[in-house]
């Protein structure tokens, strides 16, 4: 009983405390930036937006940190932008990875009076939810990109083909929105038949899934990964396995690997979208906001396809973490 | 000494008791009884039957032949429930006590006293402590702080106590003890011998098993030697030397005429 | 018949007459300090002052109130693990019946149109079903149930992918289910599901504490042959317990439904761990036998506090696990200590 009231009274205790800190002004002796992401510097595409981001915080001699789990994970996202909101954030970028989970925070934030801009999953077009109010989208338009990816591909895949989509992350808005970019130009100018297979973003597992589709399918003509994660083991496969000619390959994203295999030829182009931008420009404007009251603006990082033409002069980049 | 009016009958009896497990003949036609306020010890080497003689009368095994008699009426237990609601209550050395919990929740451990508050059954933990203090007192259990104690810094002889002081406190008539005193001290052993008397004053009986002939005998009013499944000796205590009983068990030669 | 035993015994139980207890630190400090909380609480005080240090605005209700709505789901399916746990039982698959549970719920209100008031009783029976499996099988097979759920673990994480494709199910729209489960902010930051892992604790600290069923609870985990001897039907408290943890990590899926009015199939992938984690940081045995809810939730707290303090000073990605890691390790190296030196009282 005693040891009830005992911790009863440490609660109490704990509890008055907050209460009365709660009334001191805040008083952020800098400005910090949050730029939060459903996951985090430990995939090769996001270590890209992370260095984006700590440049520009060197830059404009701002504190801005770049936070994500270390794989996908939405809770533990909604979880951290909330903890940047109670850290009083100057602005918060943030991935719009679940729209009815991310685009909640987004509100509370804003309703805090803390801007926030989204950066590489924007909103999606059909959204029937609440509409999310973000003040600019950073990021590459994913179903456009999709599409632009398959054209270029056109001439390379026969009529009626079969055609294999790796999904690493099912569920991920922007990865299907890639995907049905993908899947409507080629049943649209080919009548190709479009498989997603759900590759995990284990690389043994999507490896091994491949290669049984694979074997069930031997005359696929073409293969789409839809970011690193992916292409990383197809790429493997496509070399262990001497695929190269029999299958053409595109991807979405730059990596050593992919921009190596682009060097080879064994795939034909990735989409580049330039995240470091996203993580660099969206710093910016919310500081350009915070100190100026610029107001956000959209800014489309998605640019055209790196190929074996343009490959060796962003490898060297690559490398050096900005592409 | 407390007195009671003594029946005429033992408080157990059991009689021509048989088993065998497969072709292996654990019990050969045992007659053993245990007296009202009486301690008995039952002795014997290993495979000499102990075991399973103490497992038909706690209705853990029935016996292939023969019957059983608990205060003059036959018992037939299907069950160690239905020997527990008898008032045979066995303490089993190492098994008896919950080390991570306190003295007071292992003492009424499935005899948990209830206090409704409204509709809810809570358990008592007033009662409890009280009626556990008091019981260990009882039995001349003065060493302990409180009742809350934790069970797993007690001394091994403090948890014999506490199991010992829990089956008297919960009515039972007779109380067998497995090796209660195997791995104590011979301090500890002594208070342990200690309880026993105890129980024998407040009006129970106990059926001692051991191999430690130094620590039933002072004990015990009466000593059961078996051996290989048969009965070969039944003394009372002061009939029968240490001595006596020890070459009976290693010779198997019956030194005294059967008490 | 000569009584020699009896007289030495009377004489003996005279000789000790009520022994004074030796030395020792007053009586009120004694149970201060033997509380089993008290690893935790200065493991929790220690991060506060840390935290707070390097960021004043660590010290604020709207802090405390998120920390307290992150502990909530995590919070909830542990307080079920601890409950088993201190029956001497694992479940490494409450984090699948978390997400399936979420996602059955998710379907059986969008997809098919049930009313809440159906589907919430429908879903939490399931979940209570999935837990009562695992027991079952783990009785019947006496396979170690660290086994048993790893593989049910698997099962019920992959049937929550097939039925919804790998998709989350979002509610758009405003819900009073979202809004009772843990939608709505009852205060700045501090949400409903905040409430209900309050509820929960209560009545789960009341159950273990307060009544019998407790006793046999920690008597199962702590000695399961003596627990039988004395009549305590210890495979039921067993079953119940798994079934506890299904109900408990379900309701958990359900507050982050709410909470996200949007359930994933993949969600709760590391909820076992951290949940076993919580536990043992607020001093829950792992051989079972003991362990307290309150210090469970202080785990559970701990841990949101950590995610949320290095969030807030801005520290890089990926410190919480590794400073988790820390703090599991001096957590229980407290608890151990404090155990050693004040285990006397429950």
């Amino acid at each position: 009983m005693k040891r009830g009231i005992l911790v009863a009274l440490l609660t109490v205790a704990l509890v008055g405390t907050l209460s009365y800190t709660a009334r001191l002004p805040a008083a952020p002796q800098q400005l910090s930036f949050f730029v939060i992401a459903h996951t985090g510097p430990g995939d090769p595409f996001w270590a890209v937006v992370n260095k984006g981001v700590n440049d520009a915080g060197k830059v404009l001699g701002v504190k801005a940190v770049f936070q994500g789990p270390a794989s996908r994970d939405i809770p533990a996202q909604v979880n951290m932008a909330r903890a940047a909101i109670s850290a009083r954030a100057a602005g918060i970028a943030i991935s719009v990875s679940d729209p009815p989970a991310i685009g909640q925070v987004i509100r509370d934030a804003r309703g805090k009076g803390i801007p926030v801009v989204a950066i590489n999953v924007q909103e999606p077009a059909d959204y029937k939810g609440e509409p999310i109010p973000y003040m600019a989208y950073i990021g590459m338009n994913e179903y456009e990109a999709g599409k632009n990816v398959a054209r270029y591909l056109l001439p390379k895949i026969p009529q009626g083909a079969k055609v294999l989509i790796s999904m690493h992350e099912p569920g991920h808005v922007g990865l299907e929105a890639r995907a049905r970019g993908i899947r409507e130009v080629l049943t649209a100018e080919r009548g190709a038949k479009v498989e997603t297979l759900d590759t995990t973003q284990d690389p043994t597992k999507s490896l091994s899934t491949m290669r049984a589709f694979l074997k069930a399918n031997p005359d696929t003509k073409a293969l789409f990964t839809l970011g690193p994660l992916g292409a990383i083991p197809a790429i493997k496969m496509i070399r262990e396995d001497k695929l190269a000619g029999k299958i053409v390959m595109a991807s979405f994203d730059m990596d050593a690997t992919t921009i190596q295999a682009i060097k080879e030829g064994l795939v034909e182009a990735t989409v580049d979208q330039q995240q470091y931008l996203q993580g660099f420009i969206s710093v910016v404007q919310l500081y350009l906001h915070a100190k100026y009251k610029l107001a956000p603006t959209d800014y489309n990082t998605g640019r055209g396809l790196v190929t074996k033409e343009t490959a060796a002069t962003v490898e060297s980049l690559v490398k050096q973490g900005y592409r | 000494m407390a007195t009671v009016a003594r029946p005429a009958h033992p408080l157990l009896e059991a009689r021509g008791i048989s088993k065998a497990f497969g072709k292996v003949q654990a019990l050969v036609s045992v007659d053993f009884r245990v007296g009202y306020q009486e301690v008995v010890g039952l002795v014997g080497d290993n495979g000499a039957g102990k075991s399973t003689l103490i497992k038909i009368i706690t209705g853990v095994h029935p016996p292939d032949s023969g019957q059983l008699f608990f205060e003059g009426r036959p018992a037939h237990l299907a069950s160690p429930k239905e020997a527990r609601a008898l008032g045979i209550e066995t303490v089993y050395q190492d098994l008896a006590l919950v080390e991570q919990m306190s003295i007071a929740r292992n003492f009424f451990l499935g005899n948990e006293p209830i206090r409704r508050v409204g509709p809810l059954p809570l358990l008592d933990g007033a009662t409890m402590h009280r009626r556990t203090e008091q019981a260990l007192r009882e039995i001349g259990i003065t060493t302990l702080r409180s009742a809350s104690q934790d069970v797993g810094v007690l001394s091994g002889g403090e948890r014999q106590a506490i199991a010992i002081g829990r089956t008297m406190h919960f009515g039972a008539k007779l109380i067998i003890l497995d090796e209660p005193t195997s791995a104590l001290s011979i301090k500890e052993t002594r208070k342990v011998l200690d309880y026993v008397g105890q129980a024998k004053r407040r009006g129970l009986s106990v059926i001692f098993i051991t191999h430690n002939l130094y620590h039933v005998y002072p004990v015990s009013d009466r000593i059961v030697v078996l051996d290989h499944g048969r009965k070969i000796g039944d003394f009372a205590r002061d009939a029968v030397s240490i001595d006596d009983l020890i070459s009976l068990i290693t010779l198997q030669r019956e030194p005294a005429r059967e008490a | 018949m000569r009584d020699v035993g009896d007289k030495a015994i009377s004489g003996g139980a005279e000789a000790k007459a009520v022994k004074m207890l030796p030395a020792a630190p007053p009586e009120r400090w004694r149970r201060l300090l033997a509380i089993r909380e008290l690893g935790v609480l200065i493991a929790l005080i220690a991060l506060i002052v840390i935290f707070t240090f390097l960021q004043p605005a660590f010290l604020t209700l709207d802090t405390f109130g998120d920390i307290l709505t992150q502990a909530a789901e995590l919070g909830v399916a542990a307080v079920g693990v601890t409950f088993l746990m201190i029956a001497g039982e694992f479940d490494l698959s409450v984090g699948s019946t978390f997400a399936f549970a979420g996602v059955l719920l998710a379907l059986l209100v969008t997809r098919f149109s049930v009313s809440p008031f159906l589907a919430v009783p429908a879903a939490l029976l399931f979940a209570g079903v999935i837990g009562l499996l695992n027991g079952l099988i783990t009785l019947a097979t006496r396979i170690p149930s660290f086994i048993t759920t790893l593989g049910t673990m698997m099962m019920w994480r992959g049937l929550a992918l097939a039925i919804t494709g790998g998709w989350p199910i979002s509610i758009l729209t405003a819900s009073t289910l979202l809004d009772v489960l843990g939608g709505r902010a009852v205060y700045s930051t501090l949400r409903i599901s905040a409430l209900w892992l309050l509820i929960v604790t209560a009545v789960f600290w009341a159950l273990l504490g307060k009544t019998a069923y407790g006793n046999w609870v920690f008597a199962t985990g702590g000695k399961r042959e003596a627990a039988r001897a004395l009549g305590v039907p210890v495979n039921r408290v067993k079953l119940i317990n798994f079934s506890v943890a299904g109900v408990l990590a379900g309701t958990a899926g359900f507050l982050q439904f709410g909470r996200m009015s949007s359930m994933s199939p993949v969600w709760g992938d590391a909820l076992a761990l951290e949940a076993i984690a919580a536990a043992v940081i607020g001093g829950t045995s792992l051989m079972g036998g003991s362990g307290t809810i309150v210090g469970t939730i202080l785990g559970a707290i701990t841990m949101a506090s950590i995610r949320v303090g290095l969030v807030m000073v801005g520290a890089p990605s990926y410190w919480y696990t590794a400073f988790l890691g820390v703090v599991i390790v001096l957590a229980v190296i407290l608890n151990v200590k404090l155990e050693e030196t004040f285990a006397w009282r429950r």
